[in-house]
């Protein structure tokens, strides 16, 4: 654990308030990226945010077995974010540009020049993997969520989600095999 | 350390942890070796990092929402974790989430331009109203008395002892008002003030 994290979290289970502020400063894009990732939406994204953070400082007294801040808060979140898609109990419609606003998809052309062609191709490509992931199961939407976009590390995920690696292993078999064969009924 | 080979089978079965950098050297060796030289495998690798790429760019259509929300929204959080009483009681939007927030203050902007705009058509209509007076107390003035023919409604309401006269012209006058700014009460209790018919 980086020793300044571990420094802020001994502060802060210590009553320190302006160390609950710095953990809040520090994780809140991290979680916020995490949270849109799996709601779609930035009133939910919202919404699991401040829970997270609610619920860390609820846990201040429980707090000293946590080994990682980071694995701690992804889980809180991503429960949470889980849970609110269950509540709502129907799919929101995603976005209609999820390319719009952010920077360019980094595919590389088979000729090795960027045409506008490319772009819009990249578009739709992310555009159909948004739709594919989003029809996943909470959970495997998790693992590749966590694993193939945010980068984690199979362990580090199975500690986010408190199972197994051969878990996460089996979730993320699944998950891409099923997107997998999304896109290819998509662009065939 | 080389000579280590492998078949497809364990090749593939290894892949994904090769792509995470998470083999020792040895594996790694025997799977650069054998993805150089079996196309199959090679392709299967290079289909794996392509899906992988197309995977992670996901994470660029998270949109910013800007540093501005990320501060309000820490300030929120802080607030709520506070020891000091919450603000709910005074203010119904208060400890709500921040997009909450500021979709209840949209609302609320609307609500009171409606009503400012209700005001200031109010205001203008009492305006037209008395202007219209003005002038009819004008025109009241300028008609010879021979000219009027029949009293005005203030006469009844204000039961007065002489009536006082209005000419055909500014009775037409007053009905044009009255229809086009909807608004009879005003200019019923306007005709009916004293001063309207001071000085005749």
């Amino acid at each position: 654990m980086d020793n300044e994290v571990a420094d802020l979290l001994q502060r802060f289970v210590a009553g320190d308030q302006a160390a609950f502020a710095e953990l809040v400063k520090r994780y809140r894009r991290k979680l916020y990226q995490v949270a849109y990732q799996i709601v779609r939406n930035h009133l939910d994204a919202d919404e699991v945010v401040q829970e997270t953070f609610v619920r860390l400082y609820r846990k201040q007294k429980e707090l000293t077995d946590v080994k990682t801040v980071t694995s701690f808060l992804i889980r809180i979140a991503s429960n949470y974010a889980i849970d609110l898609l269950r509540r709502r109990r129907h799919h929101r419609q995603l976005d209609p540009d999820p390319g719009t606003g952010s920077s360019p998809a980094q595919l590389q052309s088979t000729k090795g020049v960027r045409t506008p062609g490319d772009d819009y191709h990249d578009k739709e490509i992310t555009r159909e993997v948004t739709a594919a992931l989003s029809t996943l199961p909470p959970r495997q939407r998790l693992t590749i969520l966590l694993h193939d976009v945010e980068g984690y590390t199979k362990a580090e995920v199975a500690a986010i989600m408190e199972c197994p690696e051969a878990t996460v292993r089996s979730n993320l078999h699944i998950a891409r095999a099923k997107v997998k064969k999304l896109l290819l009924r998509r662009f065939r | 350390m080389t000579g280590v080979t492998m078949t497809c089978g364990q090749v593939q079965a290894l892949l994904d942890d090769y792509d995470d950098d998470t083999l020792n050297e040895q594996e790694r060796s025997a799977i650069q070796a054998h993805t150089a030289s079996c196309q199959s495998c090679g392709k299967l690798l290079a289909d794996a990092r392509r899906f992988r790429t197309v995977l992670s760019n996901q994470a660029a259509t998270v949109p910013d929402p800007g540093e501005p929300y990320f501060e309000q929204m820490t300030r929120l959080v802080l607030a709520k974790t506070s020891d000091r009483p919450t603000l709910n009681w005074i203010s119904p939007i208060a400890g709500k989430s921040v997009a909450h927030r500021q979709q209840q203050w949209r609302r609320l902007g609307m609500a009171m331009a409606t009503c400012a705009a209700s005001v200031l058509l109010f205001a203008a209509s009492v305006w037209l109203g008395l202007s219209y007076q003005q002038t009819r107390l004008e025109v009241i003035r300028s008609t010879p008395a021979e000219n009027d023919i029949r009293p005005s409604f203030s006469f009844l309401l204000n039961n007065e002892s002489e009536p006082s006269y209005v000419s055909r012209h500014e009775t037409a006058m007053l009905g044009q008002g009255l229809v086009m700014m909807g608004a009879p009460g005003v200019l019923q209790r306007a005709e009916a003030l004293p001063f309207l018919h001071a000085g005749r």
